[in-house]
């Protein structure tokens, strides 16, 4: 298992460079700069700025400096949009609440999902069953955007019992969270309950039962391991989105989360903050998938690392 | 039993649920401790005036310095500041300020003359890069200066005889010089020691502007900086007046998204935003129109023509297209009350002047000029692409309405191109656009500032069109004091644009905000500029 994991960290170098690569010169190719703004400035104040910022060198030298501030010191450089903070304060300022909120609404969507599918799968073709999967279907399609007002409008404006938006006490964690698990929630039920369905029908499950033991041992002892082979799957990706930030929640909810500079930088052409968050991003969805694929051969015998 | 473990979560949620009960509002203790809670649109850049080119940060940063002079609550009244007088010479140009013996830093120490100087010429300086260099260029020597061609400071009109006596010499009278001053960001002074110590002078983005090292000048002073999330500012009890400041701090929220920014003032957590949703406009003026507050503002929605690109490089095709727009029903059907029509560039009542009114809506001389250009109902009419910015709702809107209005009256088919903001402001700075839905916010409450946008040579001057008589009037409206004279320039310019159409005015914007009744002492104005001492908060019985 060890040479399987340092292989794929390995392999991970050149991915992350080709990344890297690619992202410096599309975000350069873009049409505007971080300093075109809405009032124009003269052709002189642009050539002090861009000189300030050293964007008056060749493209090959800015990116041979960039790489070389990366690998040999971790500095992800300077943000444009905000000159007085760097690239990896902002990522070490933003990514805990990015983190946080991730972790909440992951736990959320576990226990919601996992408890609806498993239902759902052995209360197969009841009303059980039905209002599950129901439940599920509506999680799916009602987007983030119209659950978090709606939930706003109702706990926070008639109730009166939350903030509306913002990241401020314990309690502001609630409708976020709430609302992001919700979506992950449906699809982590929908999720087991097709796995838990295929693997109910195996040999494995009868010879359980015949052997006399419990349908609680069957299900969560030698059911729900193969059931959640396709959740296992379906979250590595899943909690790199999630971990990153969510743009939408963060919006909706005022949240100074990683999402939104992760998208904002785009628009603001932030380079280095782009480059930046580009860079996280893949590394956690790279290490992500890599435990994944170790979850995977953990849980299904049949696999192994090869 | 196991199966029972799934339930803890719910407990622990329903638990939480339970322990909530309606809460005082951050409005409700706000209102108590004399907190104001201010949404501020969008997170600063950066806390450094000098560099600022946004105009929502301008509120926040008039917390924290304080120019020569400032605007009263109604946006029009030149106040003192750190000056508390001033004299002008009678040809106009040499203006001498006289600062206040008590004004005094956050720190404690001394606002002095040397201070606004070395201020003013580090806005100069080529090395900070300043975007906003421009508005000192009235100042003799300042943009041969800001331009390189000059290295000596001492070639810039800028004299500080003494600690509390401050000169600018101008190359030329400017009635609205104190206009300008009293003008977010660029003019306000810096505590130059603070700003050396954390980087450099002439460094952008040094770390003095973080909370604990920010020396400043006016009312407040930085407590906190959460970005995206809140800037808090408290009592400079420093400041000369801070004997009149009410308000104990002020909390301002970075709220991208006007639907959450309006949700968070009906929670409570807001005593003013800084802008609504259209579509509750409406709501709000039936159920809480005390609450509902629209106020012209000083931004202009205008089309701009590519004058270097057929089919309007034609002045018939140019008049044919604006003349062929319903104004009055465009505003109707789409901005509502965030708007009202405008026929000049010049928003009337601007720096006390009114243009005479330019043509409006005629829809027969508009086919006539266009079949007299040669494209007599729109045939043979090269193909016309109207550049937006984005495609969310208004803009989306306005092109729509205007694009009917072309076919139904001129008979032409407009297609609509929506770009991402960079992209459209690349596409027209390179000029690589025919038609544009474009804006301009003024920064000045002058007519200089939007007749600028049709000079020769002027970065902002999107259409390319330039015209000789125009430069003229506008450099003698430069050169005149008096202001009989002054608007005889102005009348010629609006004159010449209105027969030239480089640009067709649309509509001047309303400030559309919401405002909570505990607030005393906030005036809607045209600048959005703030009298910090009048403000206080008192729930109405």
């Amino acid at each position: 298992m060890l040479r399987f994991i340092a292989r794929r960290v390995l392999e991970t170098i050149p991915v992350l460079f080709i990344i890297v690569t690619a992202t410096f010169f599309m975000i350069r190719f873009v049409p505007g700069g971080p300093f075109t703004a809405e009032k124009a400035v003269t052709p002189e104040v642009m050539r002090n700025l861009e000189r300030a910022y050293h964007l008056d060198q060749p493209l090959w030298q800015q990116y041979a400096n960039y790489l070389g501030r990366v690998i040999f010191h971790g500095d992800l450089g300077p943000s444009f949009k905000y000159p007085n903070r760097t690239v990896n304060e902002i990522i070490a300022d933003k990514l805990p609440v990015s983190l946080e909120l991730g972790l909440l609404s992951l736990a959320i969507a576990l226990a919601v999902g996992l408890t609806l599918g498993v239902l759902a799968a052995v209360k197969r073709n009841t009303w059980i069953d039905y209002v599950c999967s129901s439940a599920a279907m509506i999680g799916i399609c009602v987007p983030t955007f119209v659950l978090g007002p709606l939930l706003v409008l109702t706990f926070a404006i008639h109730f009166g019992w939350f903030n509306a938006s913002g990241w401020y006490t314990p309690i502001d964690r609630v409708l976020p969270s709430l609302t992001l698990g919700c979506v992950y929630a449906a699809y982590v039920a929908r999720l087991t309950r097709g796995g838990m369905l295929e693997v109910l029908n195996q040999d494995y499950i009868r010879t359980a039962r015949a052997k006399g033991a419990s349908e609680t041992r069957v299900i969560f002892h030698h059911a729900l391991r193969g059931g959640l082979l396709p959740v296992v799957s379906f979250l590595g990706p899943a909690i790199a989105g999630i971990l990153t930030g969510s743009f939408v929640i963060e919006t909706i909810f005022q949240i100074p989360g990683l999402g939104r500079e992760f998208v904002n930088s785009a628009f603001n052409r932030d380079y280095t903050l782009v480059l930046g968050t580009v860079i996280l991003y893949a590394a956690l969805l790279i290490g992500l998938n890599l435990a994944v694929d170790v979850a995977q051969v953990w849980l299904n015998p049949k696999l192994k690392f090869e | 039993m196991r199966s029972r473990r799934f339930l803890l979560p719910f407990s622990a949620f329903a638990l939480l649920l339970g322990s909530c009960t309606k809460h005082e509002t951050a409005v409700e203790a706000g209102n108590r401790e004399q907190v104001l809670h201010l949404g501020n649109h969008d997170e600063p850049a950066d806390l450094d005036p000098h560099p600022n080119n946004s105009g929502t940060t301008g509120t926040l940063l008039s917390s924290l310095f304080e120019g020569l002079v400032i605007r009263a609550n109604d946006g029009v009244t030149i106040l003192p500041g750190a000056a508390e007088s001033w004299d002008v010479s009678p040809d106009g140009l040499t203006y001498t300020f006289h600062l206040r013996a008590d004004a005094k830093w956050s720190n404690g120490d001394p606002v002095t003359a040397q201070d606004f100087r070395d201020s003013f010429l580090r806005v100069l300086d080529p090395a900070l890069g300043c975007e906003q260099a421009n508005v000192a260029f009235p100042i003799v020597g300042a943009q041969d200066f800001a331009e390189g061609r000059s290295k000596d400071p001492a070639s810039v009109g800028l004299r500080a005889p003494d600690a509390h006596t401050f000169i600018t010499i101008l190359r030329h009278p400017a009635p609205y010089w104190l206009g300008i001053l009293a003008y977010t960001g660029p003019l306000w002074p810096l505590h130059r020691r603070s700003v050396e110590a954390a980087g450099g002078w002439h460094q952008r983005g040094g770390a003095w502007t973080r909370p604990g090292q920010l020396v400043g000048n006016g009312p407040f002073m930085l407590a906190e900086w959460h970005p995206n999330s809140v800037i808090r500012v408290v009592r400079n009890p420093f400041y000369w007046d801070a004997a009149h400041v009410r308000l104990k701090e002020v909390c301002f929220y970075p709220l991208e998204d006007e639907n959450a920014e309006e949700r968070a003032f009906r929670a409570g957590q807001l005593h003013v935003t800084y802008r609504m949703p259209q579509s509750k406009v409406a709501v709000y003026e039936r159920d809480h129109p005390e609450e509902l507050q629209i106020a012209p503002d000083l931004r202009l929605s205008y089309l701009t023509f590519n004058v270097t690109r057929p089919p309007f490089t034609d002045v018939r095709v140019r008049r044919a297209f604006s003349l062929a727009i319903n104004r009055d029903q465009l505003v109707k059907a789409t901005l509502g009350k965030l708007g009202s029509p405008v026929t000049t560039l010049v928003i009337p009542g601007t720096g006390g002047y009114t243009p005479p009114p330019g043509p409006g809506f005629d829809p027969a001389e508009a086919r006539r000029l266009l079949a007299e250009a040669g494209f007599p109902g729109g045939t043979g009419l090269p193909p016309v692409e109207f550049t937006l910015n984005g495609n969310t709702g208004v803009t989306l809107l306005l092109a729509s309405a205007l694009q009917a209005m072309w076919a139904q009256n001129l008979g032409v088919h407009v297609s609509v191109l929506p770009c991402e903001f960079k992209v459209y402001l690349s596409t027209l700075r390179e000029k690589q656009f025919t038609l544009l839905l474009d804006g301009w916010g003024y920064g000045l409450d002058d007519p200089r500032d939007p007749l600028e946008l049709a000079t020769s040579g002027d970065p902002n001057n999107d259409s390319a069109w330039n015209n000789r008589a125009f430069d003229a009037a506008f450099a003698r409206s430069d050169a005149v004091l008096r202001t009989a004279e002054r608007n005889a320039a102005f009348d010629t310019m609006n004159a010449i644009l209105v027969r030239e159409v480089p640009y067709a005015p649309l509509y001047q914007a309303n400030q559309g905000y919401l405002r909570q009744t505990s607030v005393h002492g906030w005036q809607s104005n045209r600048l959005r500029s703030v009298d910090w001492r009048e403000l206080w908060l008192e729930p109405t019985k």
